[in-house]
């Protein structure tokens, strides 16, 4: 009965070490995680969007809105490739890009008007 | 007549008081992740706030002395340094991310990167210090701190279903992301219950000259104004719930933020949300310094008030302008004001033992409260604080790692 | 009359002066140990270093250290005789002039050298 119990206790410790390891080194987010927020970010263009329009938020903070979503566009067009495995997983990565990029661009012309 | 403006004015001072950038960033995100469910948090950490201020409050007026000094005179200078170390680094992250919030309300107002806001903001700080007394700093704050009742409004604009939101005030198990869940469970408790709160009152005491007659001013100060304050951090939950969750809005930045004010009332939302920040965020920076200072100046001895002129306590005055100024630093280097304001709520809550334990020694020592010490209802509340604050301390570090965002 | 605790009532208290200014805590208190006499307790020690030194010799190093940085080799300690000790309650008042101490260095220095010098200083209470 003494094997079990230090094989729980050894996986606990790897699992920690993992995780430890993994937090250190900053591997890539899981890609949920990934399109969730490009989703996030894209939703948060459409509102800002929308209250611009109606004289809800000034042109300058919506301005600093879209900075944000384009540093998360950044960041998450260079860390994305590594967390989409498969075929499907590109497509969805590339669909939430294409997503983001899109809102961007509506929120700027959005503001310039 | 002057004890109803004493008591109303204590009443607005916690209300103004309770949110500040941890309160508003946490319950946003909370709201933002998972809807009205983690509304029980929100009361929990009101309730336990109320129940340890009342009680610092109570040691003040009572004993003449403040929680720090009797953390120093009853358990001496070897066990002293434990929270003195604790608190001080806790305190410190925290007021960089204070400092940070009004950086953050500045350039949402103005366009101005919030990197260029610190200094500015550190140095007004520092000056209404200088100059202002103690009543000046206490009202001042409390009075402007009332505009975070636009969250209230807000909230109210947004027609929540009121029978959701009342079983969200009871504990329940997350359906998704555990970890996530009681991670953010553990920053709003951290945002909830800061030691610098209730240290803070404790010097209050003194400052305001509080004696017996004052516990009934206390009891009800300590427990209505955090009620109300604690219902403003639900407010603001609840308007991030309602805004933000819907669209699958997360918030990874204090930008996203203003939307959930700016959603229900439009622009007066939108100022009023800036005007929110800026103010709450402001009267917690002057007042997490003054509770550090206050911290060292008590441990230590040092003549100490924000009624005397600086130089009659030239070390608790060089105290609170040394670390008012270092506190803008990592704003002018650029951290992110979220990251740090999350890392400092979890901290804050893992902080909590070394502070709370002792109280509850204190609370029970005849020769400081003669009759006024805590009866077994308060003595359960208190032991049921300090078994969670050891829950929140072990729990800490593997839930920043696993849910840490 | 009643025994005197020190390590309740004496050890870790403010101590106040003459005009009930705050002159520090009771960081140490030193007995006088004479041979066929009976210890007493002779001086109250007010100072960073008492205080560093209870907490353990690592600390007392750290002190130093720090001091060093500071460029001041002497520490700035007060030892003031027990008999000064005109009342204890919730403070210990001694029947000392607090000016005149060391231990007061940094608080003079400072208002002499810093806090003096930016305006709005000076004065009694706001």
């Amino acid at each position: 009965m003494v094997q079990p119990a230090a094989s729980h206790t050894t996986h606990a410790r790897l699992a920690l070490v993992a995780l430890l390891v993994g937090s250190a080194c900053g591997s890539p987010p899981p890609l949920d995680k990934q399109l969730g927020t490009l989703a996030s970010w894209t939703a948060t263009m459409q509102l800002a969007k929308e209250r611009h329009g109606a004289g809800a938020i000034t042109g300058t903070y919506a301005t600093q809105l879209r900075d944000r979503a384009d540093e998360a566009f950044q960041q998450a067009s260079t860390t994305i490739g590594g967390s989409a495995r498969t075929r499907a997983d590109s497509g969805y990565a590339a669909a939430a890009l294409d997503s983001l990029r899109g809102a961007i661009r509506q929120l700027e012309a959005e503001i310039g008007s | 007549m002057k004890k109803w403006g004493e008591l109303a004015l204590g009443v607005v001072t916690s209300i103004g008081g309770f949110l500040e950038v941890g309160s508003i960033a946490t319950s946003a995100q909370g709201g933002a992740e998972f809807g009205y469910q983690l509304a029980w948090v929100l009361l929990l950490g009101t309730l336990s706030l109320a129940i340890l201020m009342e009680m610092t409050g109570r040691l003040a007026a009572v004993s003449k002395r403040t929680y720090a000094d009797l953390l120093r005179e009853r358990f001496g200078y070897r066990f002293f340094v434990l929270p003195l170390v604790a608190v001080f680094v806790v305190s410190l992250l925290v007021l960089t991310s204070e400092v940070g919030g009004v950086s953050i309300a500045l350039q949402m107002a103005t366009g101005v990167d919030f990197r260029w806001w610190a200094i500015p903001t550190v140095l007004v700080g520092w000056f209404l210090l200088w100059r202002g007394n103690f009543s000046v700093v206490e009202q001042g704050t409390a009075m402007l701190g009332l505009v975070a009742i636009s969250f209230a409004v807000g909230a109210l604009v947004l027609h929540p279903t009121w029978p959701t939101l009342g079983r969200a005030l009871l504990p329940s198990l997350p359906a998704h992301d555990r970890a996530r869940y009681w991670y953010l469970a553990i920053s709003m408790l951290g945002a909830s219950i800061s030691p610098y709160l209730y240290l803070f009152y404790s010097a209050g005491a003194i400052e305001d000259d509080w004696t017996i007659e004052h516990l009934g001013v206390n009891r009800i100060t300590a427990g209505l104004g955090n009620v109300f304050g604690g219902g403003l951090a639900i407010a603001a939950l609840v308007t991030a719930a309602l805004v933000l969750a819907p669209r699958g809005i997360k918030v990874d930045r204090y930008e996203q933020i203003a939307l959930v004010l700016a959603t229900p009332l439009g622009r007066a939302g939108f100022v009023l949300f800036i005007m929110t920040l800026f103010i709450t965020c402001f009267g917690s920076t002057l007042e997490i310094v003054l509770a550090i200072a206050y911290l060292l100046a008590q441990g230590f001895g040092w003549s100490w008030s924000e009624n005397l002129k600086p130089g009659k306590d030239a070390r608790f005055s060089t105290s609170y302008t040394v670390l008012i100024l270092l506190a803008a630093l990592p704003i002018v280097a650029g951290m992110d004001p979220l990251s740090l304001t999350n890392i400092s709520m979890v901290v804050t809550a893992a902080s909590l033992p070394v502070t709370v334990i002792p109280l509850f020694v204190l609370m029970n020592d005849g020769d400081i409260l003669n009759t006024h010490v805590n009866g077994w209802a308060s003595n359960l509340a208190l032991v049921v604080i300090a078994l969670f604050s050891l829950a929140l301390l072990v729990a800490a570090l593997p839930l920043q790692l696993l849910g840490g965002g | 009359m009643g025994a005197l605790q020190l390590v309740h009532d004496v050890i870790d208290s403010q101590l106040v002066d003459r005009h009930q200014e705050k002159i520090g805590r009771v960081d140490e208190l030193l007995l006088e140990l004479e041979a066929g006499k009976p210890p007493r307790v002779a001086t109250i020690v007010i100072g960073g270093g008492a205080r560093a030194r209870r907490v353990g010799r690592w600390m007392h190093a750290c002190h130093r250290a720090v001091h060093a940085l500071f460029g001041q080799r002497v520490e700035h300690e007060s030892r003031v005789p027990f008999d000064a000790v005109r009342c204890i309650a919730d403070t210990i008042e001694l029947d000392v002039e607090g000016d005149a101490l060391d231990s007061m260095h940094v608080e003079h220095w400072l208002a002499t050298h810093v806090i003096g010098r930016i305006p709005g200083a000076s004065g009694e209470r706001k």
